[in-house]
């Protein structure tokens, strides 16, 4: 009888855990389409049902700039390289800022300085440093198919999604490290622990919470990045350019289908993100 | 008697933020043989815990010099392994892993690694828990884990900073029990930092009693009860009353 009426009670969580963060999304729909009804104009607002029939075919060309996916995966690929970028500088310069206290002072003006720079603001100096160079200028392929795909890179859209990436991972690196206990450090070193036990088993593992954290909002901010670095010149692909590109076409419909399918892709980004850490960091909440 | 620890003339300063000097110890001299448990008591404020950091490398002393077995300590060492207050095991690894840290940081295969750890945790007690993680445990269990972690290095010396200050008083009791036990099977020197009149006389051979501000050895007195100690012993109750009466000056 009891078991029963648990099991039955459990039913009911799992059913409202899994519809309750459907119904805001769900009533924003019913918003816009109750709207683009009275509206009448579709480039004001188009129906729901226009834009889902461009998310539901995503391999259809859109207005011949290619297919939703293959922009969707240019675009992945792109951000990538930039983020990737950012976390490989960030990670290591923050640990040794948050480490070395001497460090710290000597980078921390500089950093507190570029940090509150919109990375959008960088976009004039990138261009006229780096124009329209890409991956296929640099490795020097001047045709093929992989002209096609190298060329479609270039590295002004790069260096501004690395600079989105590069300050959260940073910030949270340097917060991750030098909040690490003490004792750990100071346990470690009267175990006999070298400077690389200190870095390699203490510091990078007690910090790995907060450097995880720090690339999920670089990711984020790098998405971000994204739609500004394809508006760039010399940027013919891309969901940020599909977005642009649609808007000057008078094709609502297709703005905000690139709009739906990079808030997918975040949201996809920022759960795999979380789920990571509650697996990997239990240890992190228990501790407390 | 081998002496294993000088202390001569230490005296360690301070500096506060606002640029202001404070003298932790001062005139510091103390000889530590081979084999003794030796308790540091005194309020908080008389630097016994920095005293304790100096000896394990930890910090340097302002002035004055500190020998071990007649070198100078300028750096941690195995040689002295250190049991902290709480919060020193690594919250992410097993108690097993924090166990074979120093045999890790050494070098030590794997497997010989975990062979040392279990040996370990089983002379506390645990080994039940080698793969528990250290919030799993409780207070108790994690500083005989902690001293499981120091003594699983092999240290000649265990300099302890108020092991069983964060626990109940019935665990406290518990683990001195413990720990004497521990400490006659395989007499390591023992440097014992205390604020508790009781724990110094119940522990230690030898008792030196240390004032604040700044920090200075006020007397050394040698706790002679027959191990092991009861707290009931004819003339507990006095040398703790010898004691308090030195603490109030």
């Amino acid at each position: 009888m009891k078991t029963a009426a648990t099991k039955a009670l459990s039913i009911i969580k799992i059913f409202t855990s899994l519809i309750s963060p459907l119904i805001a999304p769900l009533i924003l729909l019913a918003v816009w389409q109750y709207a683009s009804v009275k509206i009448e104009n579709e480039v004001v607002l188009p129906p729901v049902a226009q834009v889902f029939d461009i998310l539901l075919h995503p391999e259809k060309d859109l207005l011949s700039m290619g297919s939703l996916t293959s922009n969707v995966l240019m675009s992945t690929i792109r951000v990538m390289f930039g983020y990737l970028a950012g976390v490989i500088l960030a990670v290591p310069l923050g640990i040794l800022m948050g480490y070395y206290k001497k460090a710290n002072r000597i980078l921390n003006s500089l950093v507190e300085i570029l940090r509150p720079l919109p990375p959008l603001a960088w976009i004039p100096l990138i261009l006229a440093w780096f124009g329209v160079a890409s991956f296929a200028t640099i490795i020097g392929i001047e045709e093929g198919e992989w002209y096609v795909l190298l060329n479609n890179v270039k590295i002004s859209m790069l260096i501004i999604i690395f600079i989105g990436a590069f300050f959260p991972v940073l910030l949270n690196t340097i917060q991750g490290v030098s909040c690490v206990k003490k004792t750990l450090i100071d346990s470690a070193l009267v175990l006999g622990a070298s400077e690389r036990d200190i870095f390699c088993k203490i510091l990078i593992p007690a910090a790995a919470p907060s450097i995880v954290t720090g690339m999920r909002l670089g990711l984020g901010v790098s998405w971000m990045c994204l739609v500004a670095a394809e508006m760039m010149p010399g940027s013919i692909s891309g969901i940020g350019y599909i977005i642009t590109h649609a808007y000057t076409l008078a094709r609502t419909d297709i703005v905000i289908a690139g709009m739906i399918s990079i808030g997918m892709i975040g949201l996809l980004i920022d759960v795999s993100f979380k789920k990571f850490e509650n697996s990997r960091f239990a240890w992190q909440r228990l501790s407390k | 008697m081998k002496q294993l620890i000088q202390i001569k003339e230490v005296r360690k300063e301070f500096l506060l933020e606002k640029g202001e000097k404070v003298s932790a110890l001062d005139g510091i001299n103390m000889d530590i043989y081979d084999k003794e448990f030796i308790c540091l008591l005194g309020p908080s404020g008389c630097g016994k815990s920095t005293l304790l950091r100096i000896l394990a490398g930890l910090e340097t002393a302002t002035e004055g010099y500190v020998f071990y077995n007649g070198e100078p300590i300028s750096a941690p060492s195995r040689d002295r392994g250190m049991v902290f207050q709480e919060y020193s095991l690594l919250p992410w690894r097993t108690i097993a892993e924090n166990i074979a840290l120093g045999p890790e940081f050494k070098g030590i295969s794997r497997t010989e690694r975990k062979k040392i750890a279990l040996d370990y945790l089983s002379r506390v007690g645990l080994e039940k828990f080698a793969d528990a993680k250290p919030h799993e445990l409780s207070g108790g269990m994690r500083q005989r884990a902690a001293i499981a972690r120091a003594l699983a290095n092999n240290p000649e010396v265990l300099l302890m900073d108020e092991p069983f200050g964060a626990l109940d008083a019935h665990t406290r009791v518990l683990l001195q029990i413990e720990l004497l036990k521990i400490w006659e099977q395989n007499k390591k020197t023992v440097v014992f930092v205390t604020h508790s009149v009781d724990e110094a006389i119940f522990l230690a051979d030898r008792v030196i009693v240390m004032t604040s501000h700044p920090g200075r050895v006020l007397k050394s007195i040698n706790v002679e009860f027959a191990r092991p100690r009861s707290r009931f012993a004819e003339g507990y109750g006095k040398m703790m009353e010898e004691i308090f009466n030195l603490l109030e000056k």
